[in-house]
């Protein structure tokens, strides 16, 4: 090694040992304030789609984590998972689970997804808070579940089923849906009452939080303000587009201001681990993806900042 | 241990399933807005479902059911675009007809299945649009095959060869091979 390159190191180290001391002076400062849950920034990531493929192997610095989508690895792409898995954290999510059919779990795809997840080894995996088919019809997307105490008890028991079969915590998605369906519980309590007895967590989609809230006229804080909020383990977002006065979640838009705004209030009643950014199609090119990513993990330090001065 | 239902858990079951049936089957959801009540008590004799169904919003439940083949459509359109392209201001009528005639297929691989069934439906009616190499790479995409060669005649004195080669990482390389 020469001279130059030691100097350059010990820089190096001095840098780390810079933000460590920094670190454990919020640690103590939170801890003296008696205030011992320190608001963290969480990973930024995004959903693997073949699209970004190759420039996810390069390891962007901007995605921290990576949440794959099970079926697509239901038959193919086991050389690329084990890739990822060995070089991102990794989430996996069910798309086709159909948690809130009544009746037992369709044992091909509960076996599928199973052993995606055996060999992608995720921190948690995740379904949504919905049904996609019945007995007789399947309808191939999200549907809504009406938030009664018997569809509660069969997302409990399914949700139970599937952490048992995969042994990884497991978080339950909000759906967007255009037909609200009444119950005994608002949606919020639902969701609390969901994790509680299921033992799982949220994973808060802000943008069919948002969407939800335009399409069906009500007020998205008063509805985090029901909320556990500590049920909050991930979010999502993508933007969303809009005609004739309809909210869309099409998955092919950038971050909207009003996001951006959502997930500075979710981050500041919780800490959550991730953010995923879902975008399906009209992928930009990467230096913008790499703007919203960055802009996502600056809106969360922002937050973090601000808690700890009023903490201070 | 496998839990035993209840009456209410098959009530549930039956809220589900009718409710499938009603976003699922336009006629039956045409019928069942013009005449709730009476297609109500066709479906069922459990008062709580039919409870249940008349609380629906019918203009959420068009919404919800038109969002649904939206999102079908987008997945076909995404999967065969060059004869989606081709089609052009009819590909969307002609796959609502296509749509409406055919059940959604299950199973994680129902897009490209309906991407197919589709393109197997424009064949059927001799639809000149239909990108033949494109529907070879669905019909390739629903095998585990490594390798599949296909012939390109397309009415022309030299034939196209069409060679389709699934990698170790399932993606897919399509070579197209012509003679001048």
């Amino acid at each position: 090694m020469a001279a130059e390159d030691v100097v350059v190191v010990e820089e190096e180290v001095e840098d780390v040992v810079v933000e460590v001391v920094e670190v454990v002076e919020d640690v103590v400062a939170a801890v003296d304030d008696d205030q011992p849950e320190l608001i963290e920034v969480p990973l930024i990531g995004l959903g693997y789609r073949q699209m970004l493929a190759d420039w996810i192997s390069t390891c962007p610095p901007e995605v921290h984590c990576l949440e794959i989508t099970a079926e697509h690895f239901f038959d193919h792409g086991q050389v690329r998972l084990e890739w990822l898995s060995q070089n991102f954290p990794l989430y996996v999510h069910g798309l086709g689970l159909s948690l809130g059919t009544p009746g037992p779990l369709d044992a091909k795809t509960l076996d599928q997804f199973a052993r995606v997840v055996a060999m992608a080894n995720p921190e948690w995996i995740s379904e949504h808070v919905a049904f996609t088919r019945s007995a007789e019809v399947d309808l191939g997307h999200l549907n809504p579940i009406a938030p009664t105490e018997h569809s509660l008890q069969i997302l409990v028991d399914h949700a139970r089923e599937l952490m048992d079969r995969c042994q990884k915590p497991l978080i339950l998605e909000n759906v967007t849906s255009f037909l609200r369906l009444s119950g005994d519980l608002s949606e919020p309590k639902f969701l609390n009452r969901l994790c509680e007895q299921a033992g799982c967590g949220l994973l808060l989609d802000v943008t069919n939080l948002l969407i939800n809230a335009r399409n069906h006229k009500f007020d998205e804080l008063a509805w985090l303000q029901e909320l556990e909020p500590h049920h909050i383990r991930q979010l999502h977002v993508v933007g969303y587009s809009q005609r004739h006065g309809v909210w869309h979640d099409n998955h092919g838009a950038a971050i909207q201001d009003d996001l951006f705004k959502l997930i500075s209030e979710v981050a500041r009643i919780t800490s959550v681990n991730a953010i995923i950014v879902e975008r399906d199609m009209n992928f930009p090119p990467t230096d913008e993806l790499r703007r919203e990513l960055t802009r996502l993990e600056e809106v969360c330090a922002a937050v973090r900042q601000r808690s700890g001065q009023h903490n201070g | 241990m496998a839990e035993v239902a209840s009456d209410d858990d098959e009530y549930y079951g039956e809220e589900v399933s009718l409710l499938s049936l009603l976003l699922g089957d336009v006629e039956l959801r045409r019928r069942f807005i013009g005449n709730s009540q009476q297609v109500a008590r066709e479906l069922t004799d459990d008062p709580a479902t039919i409870e249940f169904l008349m609380k629906l919003d019918h203009l959420q439940l068009e919404k919800q059911a038109e969002s649904l083949v939206s999102k079908r459509q987008h997945e076909v359109a995404a999967l065969m675009p060059v004869t989606w392209q081709q089609l052009g201001g009819t590909a969307v009528s002609r796959f609502r007809n296509f749509a409406a005639e055919s059940s959604w297929p299950q199973g994680h691989t129902r897009h490209i299945s309906d991407a197919e069934a589709f393109s197997s439906w424009l064949f059927e009616r001799q639809v000149r649009e239909l990108e033949i190499a494109e529907w070879n790479r669905l019909r390739f995409r629903l095998t585990d095959r490594r390798l599949a060669i296909r012939i390109l005649s397309n009415g022309q004195i030299l034939p196209r060869l069409q060679i389709l080669l699934r990698q170790k990482d399932g993606r897919i390389r399509d070579y197209m091979y012509g003679w001048e």
